[in-house]
This record gives C-alpha cells, structure tokens and sequence, in this order.
C-alpha cells in the first residue's frame, strides 16, 4: 500500500515538475520562433540605420536631393541610385560586425505628389529596401518589428507614431503589414504606394524583392 | 504450533519486502526530487535571465538620458545663454579631435550616483568610440559590464545567453572569461540555439575595454552581457527621426539644468528634444520678407552668413538645408586662390566649436597679421553688427549649384578651430511653394536692452499685422499694453507679473500670458504696444449672488483678472431719466431748479419745472428757436428725493453694480471687480453703465456736465451715497447736455461673471 502511495506522489510530482519546467522553459518551439523573428526585426532594425546613415551623408544627400528633378508620374529615380550592405559597410566595419539576415538590396528616389493647385511641390526622399524570404520567417519578423517600432524602449516617451510602412509587393499588389494611425486609410496608403511608386520604380528598372519596407528622410542630420 | 510457526515466517517474509519496496520507494523519491530542483534551479535561472536583460536595457537608457544633460551654457555675443554643449556633443567633439590627432578615439563613461546595486555585483559602464576610417562619422557607444571581484557564479553564461534571448532586440553578445568576447552572430541557416540580430562588437573594441575595464570598477565580468547603444534611440535619435513623424517640440521640457539655475529652458536645434526644428544655423544681415508669387515658385534671396558646406562637412555640424540653392554672390568672383582662408561661422557654432578661442568678440586677441594686415586682424575677429540670433527657418541646402574648384577646402581646421569667418556674403533662394499663402515675413525685432527676438508671421499695412510668435521662446517680461517701436513688431515676451491687492489679504498675482509687440490702433494709443496672444474667458455664476465675503465685492480670480461682461438680477426699479435726446425717458422730472432771473438776481427758484418733462432738453429750449434757455440761467440743479416725481423707473440691475478698477491711472484699463452694495463709491464708473442700456455715452454729471450755464459753474445738490447723477455727454457744451437720469443703488445680487485673462481695453 505505502509502494503505491509513494508512487502516486513520485507521478504527481513528476508531472508538476515537468508541467512547471515547461511553463517557465524558454526552449520550446514558439519561443525559438519568438526569439528569432526578433533578432530578424533588430536585424532589418540596423540595416535600414545604417542606409538611413549612409543616404544622410551630406555628400550623398546633397548629390541626390534636386528639387528641379525631372518627376516622371511623380517618381524621380534611376537605376544608379540602388545600393546594398557592400555600399554600407565603411559606416560599421571600424567599429562593430554586421551580418545582414536577408540579401537586403536598397534604393532611395524622390516623390513629388501631385498639388492640386498646380504648384510644384518640394519633393521627399525616400528609402526603400526589399529582400526575399519566406513568408513564415517574414510573418513572425514583421510581428516582431511592429513590437520593436511601437515598443516604449524604442520610441521612448514621446508621442510619435510610426509612419515608415513596411509590407509584401508581389505580382504587382502591395499588401501592408505596418500599423497605420486610425486616420489614414491601409487602402489608400496601399493604392498609393502600388499604382503611384512601386509600378513607376519597376516600370524604371527597380527589380522588387517580395517584402519592403520604406521610410522618409528627412534631411535632419 | 506449525501454524503458528508458518505465521511467524510469513511475518518476517513481509517484514523483508517492505524493506525493499521502501528503499525502492525512496529512490524514486529522491529521482522526483532531483528533478524538481533542477526544475527549480531552471525557472530561477530563468527569472535572473528576464531581470539581466532589463536591467541592462534601463542601464542603457540611464547612460543615454544622462548624455543628454548639459554640460555647459554657451553665451552668445547679447549675452543670452543657451543650453548648448551636451555632453553626447563633449564626447562626440573630443573624440573627433583624438582621431584627427592620431590617438585612440575611445572614451569610458561611467553612470552618475553609482548606487552599485545590480545583479551579480556588477557595474555597468559606457564605452563611446568614433573611428572616421570609413566616413562613418559617427560616435558608436557600448555597454559592458565589470566586476572588482569575479566570482563563479553558477550558470552565469546560461543566463546572459537566456538574457540575449530574451531580448534579441538589444542585447547581442556577451564577454566570455575573461579573455574573449562572443558575438552569437550566425546567419540564418546556422544551428545556433540563440536569435540574435547580427551585431557584434570588433577587435580593437575588445582589446580596449579588456585595458582599460572601468577603472576603479574592477575588470571585466566573466560572462557578462553587452549591449549596443546604437539601437537606444535616446542614444541614436536618427532611430526615431526616419520611423516617426516630428511632432512639435517638447519646448517645455523640463532637464536637469545641473548647478546652473539661470540656464535658460530651452534646446538648440539638433537635440533630440527640439527635434522637429530645422537645423540651419544662419545669421542675418537684416531683417528679410520671403515674398509670394502665386504662379511661380516662391522664392526670396536671403543673405546670409553661416556655415559653408566645407565647414559643416568637416565639422559634422549643421548648415543651410531644405529646398534652399547655394549660390555663391561674393564679392570676389571668381574667389580668389586664397579663398580657403575665407571661412564663415556664426558665433554660436564657432562657440560650440571653440568657446574658448583667442579671436572672440570681448577678447583683447591681435591676430596674425595675413595677407590683409588690419584687414585680416577685422575679418578674424566677431562682429556683433553682422551678426544676430540664432535661427532656424527650415529650408534645406540643396547643391545644384557648382560651385568649382576654387571653393573645395574653403574652410582650414584651424579657421574653423578659431571660428574666423570673413566679410563673405552668400545668398540663399528658399522655394517656398506655390498657391495661395500669405506672405511670410520674418523680422529680428530689436528693442532696448539687447532684447532681440527673431519672429515669423504675415505683415500687412492694415491692422492685426503681427508674426506667428509660438515657437519663440520669450525671455523677457513686459506689462500688458506697454507701447512699443514698429521695429518691435512681433517682440514676444511673457506678461509681466501683476498683482491685485484686497483689503485684508496678501497681494495676489495676476495671471500671466503672453505678449507681443503688436500693431493696433485701437487698443494701442500709438499704434503699437504689447497685446497678450491667447484669450481665455471662464464663467461664474451663483443665482444667490455671487461674492467673495460679506462687503457684496466679488473679483475674478487671478488667472482670469479681467471682467468682461456680467448680469444680475434686481428686485425693484432703480433708473429715472429725466431727459435722453432721441432715446428712452422715463417721464420722471424734477419740481424744482434753481437759477438767476436774468436780472443778475442768482438763487432764484423755478417752482414745478417739471410739467414738461422736456424742460431741460433741447426741445423746450431750442422748440421755434434756439436760444440758451433755462441751462443759460441755471445755477443748481437739486437730486433730492422729495424734489423728484417719478415717472415709470427702468429696472437696470447692472446699473446697481459697480466696476472696481485695479489703478485709477490713464492708459488701458479694465475691471477686475465688481461691487454690489447699498452704496456707490465712484459715481463715474456707475453712470459709465448706462451706456448699454440708454445709447449714447454717459457719465457722472459733475464730471461730464461742467462748464454749463451762462453765469457760472452749476452745482448737483441732493444727490444721496445710494444715488448717482448721471449725464449724458454731448450737446452744444455751453448751454445743454443730451440727457439726465438718476440711477438709485437698490439691492442686487450678480448672479454671473465672465472673467477674461485679456483685457477689455478702453481709453480714459
């Protein structure tokens, strides 16, 4: 009778020890999905910095920032303005390592939106990157850069609210993964971006990846 | 017996057993709980991990908010400090002279108020290094961790690989015993069980902090976790300024001003803080107006002096930028072969550079004699009259415009170390847009006492021409409707402090606002004076009454001083008016007045004056033709009760309550007070109400009707501390007043209150 109660004890405590183990274990196979969609977020995170860092050079930036730009269907960009982490690397190399997770390839072009009052406006610069991958990875790793973009560590206090956009272009559809203010329409964001940027940059040679993710700069720097 | 015997036998049989069922029983027990406290050991290791990460992460944030405090104020040449210097700009600036001097451009920072409590006893520390091999310009910064004591501590490298793990985001490597340090960097294909995000740190950084350590603090912790600082947007601003739109600046921001309490609120352009603003540092030569031009781009020249492209690339500082053409318009053209001597900095960037160079404004410092003598010995020097204050109007440099060889280098180290700038004058064209915008101007408003402010707005010929004055930080106080120059226009400043004393208690302060220099001709007597900028009304109401004690005087408090409108409510009728030319009467008279007989016989009484209520208008007297009248002989005119026949009184509450003034002095005024009692005390703040209600302008008749009579002054008698005599102002002033009336002071509560920190504004 003890062998059995004794027993019974040793399964149950068996059990709780394991079911505890597991509950606090960070081994399984979600939180390795979990971990390293993040470092794939952090990733893209420092690639884009340093692009954002090499376009703000004042060499480049003030090479490659003509307001009297010639504006095909809004878009000013050729071919020569495509870059990736080769061009990159003297702003990393000295100081730190740095391997791309993806084969980020990137370009910058100016935007000018059409006014409706006939006025040229000042054009924007933007940065665009894309890469391949597979939509699992790139799912969890959006989830994960969302977070790392709207996560208080990374905005600090301020109110700022996101406006880079990020997403898959494929047969000629933009699908947006970014989160956008409750002001701004994904739709009209997405038709913009598809039919007024992305078809002008492939219809002038830019060879689209499936995922992007684009922001603005501004000459702050 | 055998039974028994085979019992007992039977008895020691299962004795033996139990024996081994218990040794068994506890060997599993012991199985169970060796893996219960393994299980244990894990979760706590996984607990310390969590707290490693964040701990690290806040230790991160510590370092970059305290880079972000003040090192030092910068003065320019007015004498207005800013908070310039930052310390991340003090490193930043000493790195980049170690590396252009050849050392080692490494620098350890420490936290401040080390309160040496952290996991595992270790100190965090701050290494910044700027390596420009590669152009990178830019201050990288590493947290590591060291120890004075480096104890076993046991799972220490499981935890810091469960801390990266737990946030891949940051923390991307660790220091490894002491004698090397792994980066868990693999690609994507690679089996390793650690996310991470691709960073790692290189050699030399690792030879340095291997060193150099922490100082005092010991060496560096076996196992310990580093982290990126390029990732802490506190840290790397530029993280936010590319994801994030600008939002308006944190103006009021409060920062640890260190020791220095005068140290102005405020933040140059380039702190993370006053990020949104543009980031041109310009001075002006003059003051300028961007013009309009609805069919083409908008455009304006302005002349500037500021920092040359050579000099901002080769200092990393900022120059003129957004949409703004270059365009060279010196003097000298082409320039001349010597034109790298011709270096150009305002004073604040030069401060920022150098404050303490020998060739400042205020500095007895005889340059060098150059190529010009006397000239070089001038151009070295600042000059205030061509400089201004710092501004930043958002326009952005844009380099379509060759400039040729000749300008490449303008700018030598050393021009810039001892921020010379020379009489070289740059223009500027800012494309503004198109379309239908209002004129821009900009103005540097001057005034007495080196009080210059820079301003923006619109400004026209007509009235309310003034500048967008929000983003211009005020630094000086002015009393509300202070007259001011047209060159002040657009001046801002905060109210000055203004306090409203009562009876019985402390002086209390008015509420203060802001003001600017403002052009308006009928609130400012000579067109031009400081009007507050926000108007702001709050309305108290009590059908009860409203007041502040049992003396029936109720005041606007003191962040709205100023009343502006009020009603009341009245019990019995209180107004008789004997005569209103062209308005309301109330058919009351008077029976008697008092004049001569135009004999040269005075005091002579005229007994029931008043069966024509119209005997002292112009009516009677002028009806068939004009003529003094009765006004020509009058001598006094007598308010008493029983010389009155009232008609049907009016019911004007208002009139019962009395406007109390803060001074008595001529200029703009207005009430801050009311009063609601059994009697008046200023007859012609009383009478001033009945403006509203009878049309036309009226005022105490002792005050408005003098000068009236042919023989002499007339005289109001029997006028009682509950009543006053008013009159209307206007007529023809020898002989006649447009009208008469008697307002009786009967009980009234003020039942509502509209309190206004803007002053109702009227000329005495």
């Amino acid at each position: 009778m003890q062998l059995f109660i004794i027993m019974a004890l040793g399964v149950f405590l068996s059990f709780f020890g394991v079911s505890e183990f597991n509950k606090y274990s960070s081994t399984g196979k979600q939180d390795n999905i979990i971990s390293q969609s993040e470092g794939y977020a952090s990733n893209l995170y420092i690639y884009n910095d340093l692009a954002v860092q090499y376009l703000l050079q004042p060499e480049n930036y003030v090479k490659n920032f003509n307001p009297d730009a010639v504006f095909t269907n809004y878009v000013n960009y050729s071919t020569s303005n495509n870059f990736n982490i080769q061009q990159l690397k003297n702003y990393y190399q000295s100081s730190y390592n740095f391997t791309p997770k993806y084969n980020y390839n990137s370009t910058f072009f100016l935007y000018s939106e059409p006014s409706t009052t006939g006025a040229n406006n000042i054009p924007l610069m933007y940065l665009l990157t894309t890469w391949d991958a597979t939509s699992f990875d790139t799912v969890n790793m959006f989830s994960s850069f969302n977070k790392l973009l709207n996560s208080k560590k990374q905005s600090g206090d301020n109110t700022y609210w996101i406006n880079g956009v990020y997403g898959e272009y494929s047969n000629g559809k933009v699908i947006l993964y970014s989160m956008l203010p409750k002001n701004i329409a994904p739709t009209t964001v997405s038709t913009t971006l598809q039919d007024k940027v992305f078809a002008q940059l492939a219809a002038k040679g830019f060879k689209f990846s499936q995922y992007f993710y684009l922001t603005p700069i501004y000459s702050n720097n | 017996m055998a039974l028994l015997h085979v019992h007992k036998l039977n008895n020691k049989k299962v004795l033996g057993v139990g024996l081994i069922e218990s040794l068994i029983a506890l060997a599993l027990f012991s199985g169970v709980l060796a893996l219960y406290v393994r299980q244990t050991e894990s979760v706590n290791d996984y607990k310390k991990a969590k707290v490693y990460s964040d701990q690290t992460n806040v230790f991160a944030r510590d370092f970059a908010n305290q880079l972000l405090q003040v090192n030092s104020q910068t003065t320019d040449f007015t004498g207005k400090a800013y908070q310039d210097n930052l310390l991340i700009t003090k490193y930043k600036n000493d790195l980049i002279a170690k590396n252009k001097a050849g050392q080692t451009a490494m620098q350890i920072v420490t936290l401040n108020d080390w309160d040496n409590k952290s996991l595992f006893n270790e100190t965090p520390c701050l290494l910044l290094y700027y390596d420009n091999a590669g152009k990178q310009n830019e201050m990288s910064g590493l947290l590591y961790y060291v120890t004075k004591k480096n104890v076993n501590i046991k799972n220490k490298e499981l935890i810091t690989l469960k801390a990266i793990s737990e946030n891949n985001a940051y923390n991307s490597a660790y220091f490894k015993d002491n004698s090397s340090i792994l980066s868990t960097s693999k690609n994507k294909n690679g089996d390793n069980i650690v996310s991470n995000n691709g960073w790692g740190i290189n050699t030399n950084i690792i030879k340095y902090i291997k060193n150099n350590a922490c100082g005092s603090y010991g060496t560096l912790s076996d196992n310990s976790l580093l982290l990126n600082m390029q990732l802490i947007p506190e840290f790397n601003n530029r993280l936010v300024s590319v994801s994030g739109l600008q939002k308006t600046s944190d103006q009021s921001y409060s920062v640890n001003l260190q020791s220095n309490s005068q140290m102005d609120n405020r933040f140059l352009p380039g702190h993370l803080y006053n990020n949104n603003t543009f980031k041109s540092n310009l001075s002006l030569t003059d003051s300028v107006i961007l013009d309009k031009n609805p069919d083409n781009l908008i455009t304006k020249t302005i002349n500037v002096m500021g920092a040359t492209q050579a000099a901002a690339l080769a200092k990393s500082i900022n120059y003129v930028n957004n949409g703004c053409i270059y365009a060279d318009t010196g003097s000298k053209n082409p320039p001349p072969a010597n034109s790298s001597k011709n270096c150009s900095l305002s004073i604040v960037s030069a401060d920022r550079l150098n404050p303490n160079r020998t060739c400042r404004v205020g500095n007895t410092y005889s340059c060098p004699t150059g190529d010009g003598g006397v000239t070089a010995q001038s151009a070295c020097a600042d000059n205030p009259s061509a400089n201004s204050a710092l501004i930043n109007i958002g326009c952005t440099y844009v380099s379509n415009y060759n400039r040729g060889d000749y300008h490449d280098g303008e700018c030598t180290d050393q021009d810039i170390a001892e921020g010379s700038r020379a009489n070289y004058m740059y223009s500027m064209t800012c494309p503004l847009g198109k379309g239908s915008v209002d004129p821009v101007s900009m103005s540097m408003a001057y005034g007495s006492g080196n009080n210059t402010t820079l301003n923006f707005g619109k400004i026209s010929s007509a009235d309310n021409s003034a500048f967008i004055t929000s983003a211009i930080q005020p630094n000086i106080s002015i009393k509300t409707g202070t007259q001011c120059q047209d060159l002040e226009l657009g001046k801002v400043a905060i109210a000055q402090k203004e306090t409203i004393s009562q009876s019985g208690q402390a002086d209390s302060d008015l509420a203060r606002n802001l003001v600017t220099c403002s052009k308006n001709a009928t609130l400012c007597s000579t067109g031009y004076c400081y009007l507050p900028i926000k108007s702001t009304t709050f309305s108290f109401s009590n059908p009860n009454g409203l007041q502040d004690d049992n003396s029936g005087i109720f005041r606007c408090p003191a962040y709205a001083p100023y009343v502006v409108s009020f009603s009341s409510a009245l019990v019995q009728p209180n107004v008789d008016v004997f005569t209103n030319y062209g308005g309301t009467t109330t058919s009351s008279f008077l029976k008697t007045a008092v004049g001569d007989d135009g004999n040269g016989n005075p005091n002579v009484t005229y007994s029931n004056i008043g069966n024509n209520n119209k005997y002292f208008s112009r009516w009677y007297n002028c009806n068939g033709g004009c003529n003094r009248g009765l006004w020509a002989f009058l001598r006094s005119m007598d308010f008493s009760e029983a010389n009155i026949v009232h008609g049907s009184r009016l019911s004007i509450g208002t009139v019962s309550i009395e406007k109390i003034y803060n001074s008595s002095g001529t200029g703009l005024q207005s009430p801050v007070g009311l009063k609601a009692t059994s009697t008046f005390s200023n007859c012609d703040n009383v009478c001033s109400s009945l403006s509203s209600p009878l049309g036309g302008v009226w005022g105490n008749i002792s005050t408005v009707a003098v000068g009236l009579g042919n023989g002499g002054t007339i005289s109001y008698t029997g006028i009682p501390s509950n009543k006053c005599a008013c009159g209307r102002v206007g007529g023809q002033s020898d002989y006649w007043i447009y009208g008469i009336a008697l307002i009786e002071n009967v009980n009234t509560n003020i039942t509502n209150v509209i309190c206004s920190n803007y002053p109702e504004y009227k000329f005495q």
